[in-house]
């Protein structure tokens, strides 16, 4: 091909779209491997309610059609939530709720002036050693 | 907000660092791709037959699993195994309460 006719041939649309679609490929792929993922869950559900025979696969069937097909926005945003509290995310959030690192002052908070200069930390080490000479003599 | 976007700015730095220390490991030690791999496909397969047992299904979906998550999805995956591993081993609260504190040098009655 000509230099020119690969000029005319260039969609910028094409070039802008690129990325774009990687992107959607992969979130696709992403949803599939979760529903695969939610698929197995429900199994697992179903499996330790009842000991096994053809209702299992039933069950299985009609709650992963409805779980899976049917309300999938709903049912899949619940087990996302619901696999982030399983594998333990909510002590993330409960350590940052009891930590409250925005408020500590740390790393640039809002009690600025919190953490001592070395000279400050000296005198505070001789108070402590002073007042340990007063009680341990 | 001027207090309470630093140090969050700083906690998610530190998660994203971790989260992004096997990919560099990778990208150093190139064999490593192929260790976290093959571990991934191990975890990914006994994860598949605790729920399904022994069995041919269990080989199908455990191979869609694997091709999905670990060979098109690896960095995403491994990404995310490490924040699993934070989170579920408990470090998260080491991070959370370690970092933006400082414990030695501060002030003695400093809010805490």
């Amino acid at each position: 091909m000509d230099p020119l006719s690969i000029l005319l041939s260039w969609n910028p649309i094409d070039w802008i779209m690129q990325p774009v679609n990687d992107i959607k490929q992969t979130i696709d792929l992403l949803l599939l491997g979760f529903k695969l993922v939610v698929l197995l869950f429900i199994v697992q559900f179903v499996r330790n309610r009842f000991s096994g025979g053809p209702i299992v696969t039933v069950l299985v069937l009609v709650i992963g059609y409805i779980f899976l097909f049917q309300m999938w926005p709903l049912f899949g945003s619940m087990m996302l939530v619901y696999l982030l509290i399983f594998f333990g995310f909510s002590m993330l959030v409960m350590d940052l709720a009891i930590a409250k690192p925005w408020a500590r002052g740390g790393a640039g908070g809002e009690e600025e002036g919190e953490h001592m200069s070395g000279k400050q930390y000296q005198e505070e080490t001789a108070k402590r050693q002073a007042m340990r000479g007063r009680f341990f003599r | 907000m001027r207090g309470f976007l630093p140090p969050m700015i700083a906690l998610l730095a530190v998660f994203l660092f971790l989260m992004v220390l096997p990919i560099i490991l990778i990208w150093v030690f190139p064999t490593f791709e192929w260790i976290l791999k093959v571990y991934f496909s191990i975890v990914v397969y006994f994860f598949v037959r605790r729920i399904l047992g022994s069995g041919l299904l269990t080989y199908v979906v455990a191979g869609i699993l694997i091709y999905i998550f670990v060979f098109q999805l690896f960095l995403l995956f491994t990404m995310g195994y490490v924040l699993y591993l934070i989170v579920g081993l408990g470090l998260s609260g080491i991070i959370v309460f370690g970092l933006p504190s400082g414990g030695i040098g501060r002030k003695a009655g400093a809010a805490r």
